[in-house]
């Protein structure tokens, strides 16, 4: 028998991605964001997950695709954990959970971007399409650090208030 | 466990919660430099540690981390870049001190770790510009291993020897150390882990044990010993056991069941607030009953997390007696209201400015025993610690008899290390002046010792205390005393705060940061708000405030503007002693709101320090009034004040540059170096003796002759009459004491610098010289060298 894996599936601007399906933590319909100001263009926002504050983070603008239509449904929100805290992932809409044979399993080709296969650990062939499957972890890891990195730039760019009248 | 053990006990916990925050930082500072609030922390930490060691008698853990403070405070002045080869050493630090810590918790004593060379590397790095060079040595583990087995390493035969050396070096250390500890370096059972002996029991196969009795042939190595050597080595490898990190797990569950509860209150009010609008009297009495209920639990929550003040307390008596021991001070202290409960964490974070506090009472305010005589008071020193609950706040109050403060001597220091200009620094109002010791960069003591003097001091007590909502308040009287007292909330988790719009956002502003809530009308607001060339202002009662738009500073579009706007509506925030206004769309109403961390995805975020839920569900963001205040410029001339005061050289010794102002002769002044002084006298002239060398005093069971300075030979013991009293300064000349008769004690004064140098032919010889003359107090006061 062949082995199988869970994958939580997922659209976003055309791709069909996935995450391990043990990676997510729930998945919440469209939430009002919260937006905070000043913090780097991939935090979409803040949205309270019963209680409990979550930061969103804008997927599509992260993976560098074109900003969400305006004229389609809200983004969903597909909670991870990152390390104690969770984290939201905007996404265009949930697909299903599907169980794929590990056998149709391939890494990502050599000529893919090294910033690219640190995010996707492989794709899975699909008769219609590929699913690119993210290495969660260092997924996680790139969105903080970006989140976190460059706000600081973009906060000393609000520093000098001469300039700025 | 002893009184002294517990105390060590605090400190390892205390050192191992600092060198963990250390450690992140640093590692955060490697890929943002510019981050100085970092190194604040660091140096905050290593600070601490620092004056730990110095009390609990640590010198090499002193010696080391005094290094390390030397090197960050370069980094902070920014006179060194941190690069990869700081922080290496810094880390290299971290591991350093956390080994001596390992050692001092299972041995009692630093043990025989040498340091030498890191403490070099760390010197270096601060006086020459850092070269980017590889580190040499191993870089030590930082993570604790897993199993204990998997990290174990090969002992050689040198590595047991050392150990061998190390326990032996231990026990004479601990020897040393009976004096100061009733149970020296005996192990608690309970603070060696289990299994150390398992631990070393594989590398002592036949055949190590067989070549360790061969090199070791002088030393006889029982296997006791050996275990004991090796519980240390084992408990250095394994470093970090469970102690300390079972308690937060602990208190990580309380903090979520106080959020809950936070919650539960919230959604309280509300269901309160629509069930009032309705009239419905079937729900009255249930939500009365919910009322109360929430209430009952939010209050045996809170009571959970709530500790005597006391906990905090227990090192005083000790900190006070060593520390007054090593100032040549007399000081008792007397605790009150240790039964006062507070937040646990509340507790935490004005633990170390408590002791801070504590510290400068004594270094500072408390004058030495003849000093306390001269002013009348009784020689020992008072020191209280009080602290009572008043109207849903806690107060602490740490008053002392001593000094009090010198507002010239603060007023000249102010202008000195440029905190304050020469110009503002003579308007200053005694107020002004009283609060400009807590300014960063600020200190009156003229040499950096181990206690106090770099100046990180009270800015930084103060920023700790209003972190977490408090205030603090000096009084002082001069030669009366000083009373600090510090007023903090019970509890961080709920927080009054108003509620401000900004475009479509709303944000909170936690109340104890604003001072006052303005709008502006018409002609008003032209006559209040103008321009200081291009910089905003807001014209408040004579003082010029620097004016933020928070629209503007968050980048949120608003139709609002500032030149068009009819209305204005105004807060004005207090940072520090730092005042700022800040325009926003709208001044909401007072809210109480359950402050939710962002997390570490927004933690470079610092213009906000959390956020909050709204009774209707939506969010707001807290704004954090100091970060605001320097994303929008508002402090930049302090920072800058930072910088040149690290630049200011320090003058060297503070006791060789001060002089004790006596009169002799009715009229002439003569200035004594106070360091010479051993203690001042009055005794009647009745007890001057004769003897074949000259005036003579029995003074405590010795002979000490008695000098007169006086031209005038006659007002000696031949001439006074029997009741009159004598002055005499009793000090050391070489190996023994000797008494100078003067006719009264004046004050005790900074040496000036521009002596001029006396002639040589004035009093040759004798048991004093005169090495120069200077005006001091108005006069002209000779300076006498007593040889």
């Amino acid at each position: 028998m062949a082995l199988s894996e869970k994958i939580f599936t997922f659209h976003l601007d055309g791709l069909f991605l996935g995450i391990d399906v043990n990676e997510v933590h729930e998945v919440l319909p469209t939430q009002a964001l919260t937006p905070v100001p000043l913090a780097h263009p991939i935090v979409a926002g803040l949205i309270n997950m019963r209680g409990q504050i979550v930061v969103a983070i804008d997927l599509r603008r992260f993976l560098r695709r074109p900003a969400h239509p305006v004229d389609q449904r809200l983004p969903i929100n597909v909670i991870v954990r990152n390390g104690t805290n969770l984290m939201s992932l905007l996404v265009d809409h949930m697909g299903d959970v599907i169980e794929i044979d590990s056998g149709l399993f391939t890494k990502p080709p050599d000529t893919t971007a090294t910033e690219t296969r640190s995010l996707f650990r492989g794709a899975y062939q699909l008769p219609s399409q590929l699913l690119l499957v993210f290495d969660t972890t260092r997924a996680i890891e790139a969105i903080v650090s970006q989140a976190t990195s460059k706000v600081l730039q973009s906060g000393h760019e609000s520093n000098p208030p001469s300039d700025r009248r | 466990m002893s009184h002294d053990q517990e105390i060590l006990q605090e400190f390892v916990v205390e050192c191992r919660e600092g060198l963990d925050r250390i450690d992140s930082v640093l590692v955060a500072l490697e890929a943002a430099p510019e981050d100085r609030s970092r190194l604040d922390t660091v140096f905050r930490v290593l600070h601490t540690i620092k004056g730990n060691a110095g009390f609990l008698d640590l010198p090499k853990l002193g010696a080391v981390a005094h290094a390390g403070e030397s090197l960050l405070s370069r980094l902070v002045s920014g006179s060194i870049p941190v690069n990869s080869h700081v922080t290496d050493l810094l880390l290299r630090l971290v591991d350093a001190i956390r080994n001596v810590v390992a050692e001092v918790n299972s041995s009692g004593t630093e043990g025989d770790l040498q340091h030498d060379e890191l403490i070099r590397e760390l010197n270096e790095s601060t006086s020459t510009a850092v070269k980017e060079s590889p580190a040499e040595s191993s870089k030590p583990s930082t993570s604790p291993p897993k199993a204990p087995r998997t990290n174990f390493r090969e002992p050689k035969l040198d590595d047991l020897a050392e150990v061998s050396d190390a326990g032996g070096d231990a026990k004479t250390q601990a020897l040393d150390l009976s004096e100061i500890f009733p149970q020296p370096g005996r192990v608690e059972p309970k603070s060696v882990p289990p299994e150390p002996p398992a631990f070393f029991e594989p590398p002592l196969s036949a055949e190590n044990t067989a070549s360790l009795s061969d090199s070791g042939s002088g030393s006889s190595l029982n296997s006791g010993s050996l275990l004991n050597s090796g519980a240390s080595l084992s408990s250095r490898v394994f470093s970090e056991p469970e102690q300390s990190t079972v308690i937060r797990v602990q208190i990580d569950h309380l903090d979520d069941l106080m959020n809950l509860v936070g919650e539960l209150v919230l959604t309280r009010n509300r269901i309160v607030q629509i069930t009032a609008s309705r009239h419905d009297d079937e729900l009255t009495e249930p939500i009365q009953r919910l009322n109360r209920l929430t209430a009952a639990l939010q209050d045996g929550v809170m009571r959970t997390r709530m500790q005597p003040v006391r906990n905090a307390w227990k090192k005083y008596p000790r900190i006070v007696r060593d520390l007054a021991k090593q100032c040549g001070k007399q000081c008792e202290i007397e605790l009150q209201g240790g039964d006062t409960e507070l937040d646990k964490s509340m507790l935490e974070a004005i633990a170390d400015p408590l002791v801070h506090l504590v510290r400068n009472s004594i270094d500072h305010g408390i004058e030495k025993p003849y000093l306390r005589r001269i002013k009348g008071k009784p020689e020992t020193g008072r020191l209280l610690v009080r602290a009572f609950q008043e109207s849903g706040q806690v107060h602490i109050e740490i008053s002392d008899d001593g000094a009090g403060l010198d507002l010239e001597r603060i007023r000249k220091k102010a202008i000195e290390v440029g905190i304050i200009s020469s110009e503002k620094a003579l308007l200053a109002t005694e107020s002004e002046l009283r609060n400009s010791i807590f300014l960063p960069g600020f200190t009156t003591a003229e040499k950096v010792t181990s206690l106090s003097g770099r100046g990180v001091g009270m800015d930084v007590v103060k920023t700790s205390v209003e972190q977490i909502g408090g205030t603090i308040e000096l009084h002082t009287q001069k030669d009366v005393g000083t009373t600090i007292r510090l007023t903090v909330p019970l509890t961080l988790a709920i927080v009054p705060a108003v509620m401000v719009a900004c475009g479509s956002q709303r944000f909170a502003i936690p109340q104890i940061n604003v001072v006052e809530m303005l709008r502006l009308e018409g002609e008003e607001r032209h006559l209040a708000c103008d321009l200081f060339y291009d910089t905003p202002v807001l014209k408040l009662r004579g003082d010029l405030l620097p004016m933020a738009d928070l629209c503007q500073k968050l980048h949120i579009h608003s139709n609002f503007n500032i030149a068009t706007r009819e209305k204005l509506e105004i807060l004005v925030l207090k940072s520090g002693t730092r005042r700022f206004a800040l325009l926003v769309d709208a001044i909401g109403d007072a809210q109480e709101i359950v402050v939710k961390p962002l997390g570490e995805l927004l933690a470079s975020q610092t213009q906000y320090s959390g956020a909050a839920l709204m009774g209707d569900g939506s969010i707001a963001l807290i704004l954090d009034v100091l970060g605001i205040a320097r994303s929008a410029g508002l402090l930049e001339a302090e920072k800058g004040l930072i910088h040149d005061s690290e630049a200011t050289p320090v003058a060297d010794n503070s006791l060789d540059h001060q002089v004790l102002i006596c009169q002799i002769d009715g009229e002439r002044q003569i200035a004594i170096p106070l360091a010479d002084v051993v203690c001042l006298e009055q005794i009647p002239s009745a007890k001057i003796e004769k003897s074949a060398t000259g005036d003579v005093l029995q003074y405590r069971g010795e002979i000490l002759p008695l000098r007169n300075l006086s031209q005038n030979q006659r007002v000696t013991s031949a001439t006074a009459t029997d009741d009159q009293q004598l002055s005499v300064v009793i000090y050391r000349a070489a190996e023994t004491q000797m008494g100078l008769l003067v006719d009264r004690i004046i004050d005790v004064a900074q040496r000036p610098t521009n002596l001029r140098s006396a002639d040589a032919n004035v009093q040759p010889g004798g048991p004093v010289t005169v090495i120069g003359t200077a005006v001091v107090l108005g006069r002209v006061t000779d300076f006498l060298q007593l040889n």
